[in-house]
């Protein structure tokens, strides 16, 4: 694997007596599409909000090598993180606080088709839409890491399409994780994956880029 | 100040916030119409001395302390229940540190409940010439208002940085406010005079009377500011901790 972004090495977290992950050991590179896979429960979101530092690791470490804690930038599952506000004012907010401009803005807002609805209340938009507006701001900044709490939740086939053209075509430039349960639409796009169950790292083909021809297969022969 | 901007827009797009606006003025409108009968009376019955009118004033401004208490307190409850944690260790990601956060969450609390006491500006004035008051003594009511707006906001926030509840801070931060306000009465039956003079100096109100008195006192401006820097330096650290 070629030059290391991010460093995770022998991370532990604990709620109590449960154990969340178990002595995780990634290294993401600077470039690709990188999917994290794991059945409800496994350990994903707490992994990825250890990451960001919204949650500090029970034991272990993040390191970040060749980027710092402010050149990540995510999409949680909800994708809005603030709803009682105009679109309009979020967008100018996500985009001053990204130190971003009104052109990249203006290009995701219209790729993402969400230029109708700029006068609308957050909390009044679709979940898809949500979805969609949490994208932008990930994308808002070009961010060294990126992830995404599952993206194509709530997206019509159509935007799942875009979305995936998106993802691809950012590949050469950004390192985006992906959490997500389709595994049809992340096989697409995605060449690294990671596979996480109760917790524990049960495959992961980032050093050896091993090709994986059927994630599903792949999947269910890992977990069980 | 993108956070403190984010938090006004927040506020004001929300139809709810105006319902506080008209409860707030109701209750101040009803207040000064309230005294200014008061002054009144007292005008008629030829008792208008120093100090009876003091003593009117004095009990108005207990019952403000209490309202802007009760406004700061019930603000934090009102916007913290929309953040997420994810949202503000998205704002620490994006370079706004805990100490910036509580910072520009205290300067939008203090512009919201300012701006809640300024459509009752004009009766203020009115009834403070009704009362034969100077127009210094106006002016100083007002500054004595941003002291206690400043002094009740950062009290919230500490409250509302120890604990993820917010309702448990709601209601602690209303008793010790009461607590505060109340602690000259608390320690009066004290007959050590020293003790009471110690204790007294603690409470806002017992500065608000000084300041009430239409003089500036450097002690009581030196109290509310490093009152507030104190609050605003506790909330950060346990806001910092919450977060770990």
């Amino acid at each position: 694997m070629s030059e290391v972004l991010i460093q995770i090495s022998k991370l532990c977290k604990s709620y109590g007596k449960h154990k969340v992950l178990k002595n995780i050991n990634i290294s993401f590179p600077t470039k690709g599409l990188v999917a994290l896979i794991g059945a409800n429960g496994a350990g994903k979101s707490t992994l990825l909000r250890i990451i960001s530092g919204e949650e500090n690791p029970t034991s272990g470490s993040v390191e970040f090598k060749s980027c710092e804690i402010n050149d990540i930038n995510f999409c949680n599952e909800e994708g809005v993180l603030i709803e009682d506000v105009k679109l309009e004012d979020l967008f100018n907010f996500y985009m001053k606080l990204n130190k971003s401009n009104q052109k990249l803005l203006n290009k995701l807002i219209e790729y993402f088709e969400l230029e109708h609805y700029l006068e609308k209340k957050v909390s009044n938009l679709s979940k898809g839409n949500k979805q969609k507006v949490g994208l932008v701001q990930a994308f808002l900044d070009n961010s060294k890491f990126v992830f995404l709490d599952e993206p194509f939740v709530n997206l019509d086939p159509q935007s799942i399409k875009k979305l995936r053209d998106f993802l691809v075509s950012k590949k050469n430039d950004q390192c985006i994780l992906i959490s997500s349960h389709q595994l049809k639409e992340i096989e697409a796009i995605c060449d690294d994956f990671i596979i996480i169950d109760h917790g524990e790292i049960k495959f992961s083909n980032l050093s050896s880029n091993e090709p994986v021809l059927d994630l599903e297969k792949k999947y269910l022969e890992v977990i069980n | 100040m993108i956070y403190s901007n984010i938090i006004l827009k927040r506020f004001f797009s929300r139809p709810r916030s105006y319902l506080l606006y008209c409860f707030s003025f109701l209750f101040l409108t009803f207040i000064f119409i309230n005294l200014y009968f008061q002054f009144n009376q007292l005008v008629d019955s030829g008792q208008v001395f120093k100090e009876s009118t003091m003593t009117l004033v004095l009990s108005y401004f207990n019952g403000i302390n209490l309202f802007f208490l009760f406004i700061s307190t019930f603000l934090m409850h009102y916007l913290s229940n929309s953040e997420s944690a994810s949202f503000y260790n998205f704002l620490t990601i994006k370079g706004i540190k805990e100490s910036s956060q509580i910072f520009q969450k205290f300067l939008s609390l203090v512009v919201i409940s300012s701006s809640i006491f300024i459509p009752t500006i004009p009766i203020l004035y009115f009834v403070s010439s009704v009362g034969n008051k100077e127009t210094l003594f106006f002016f100083i009511s007002l500054f004595v208002i941003f002291f206690l707006v400043s002094f009740y906001a950062a009290l919230a926030l500490v409250f509302f940085s120890i604990f993820k509840k917010s309702l448990i801070s709601f209601v602690l931060t209303l008793l010790s406010g009461i607590l505060l306000i109340y602690l000259p009465d608390i320690f009066l039956g004290i007959k050590n005079y020293h003790f009471f003079e110690f204790f007294r100096f603690f409470s806002p109100v017992y500065h608000m009377e000084l300041f009430l008195t239409g003089r500036l006192h450097l002690s009581s401006i030196v109290y509310f500011i490093s009152s507030v820097w104190v609050f605003l330096g506790l909330a950060s650290e346990y806001f910092k901790r919450k977060k770990s």
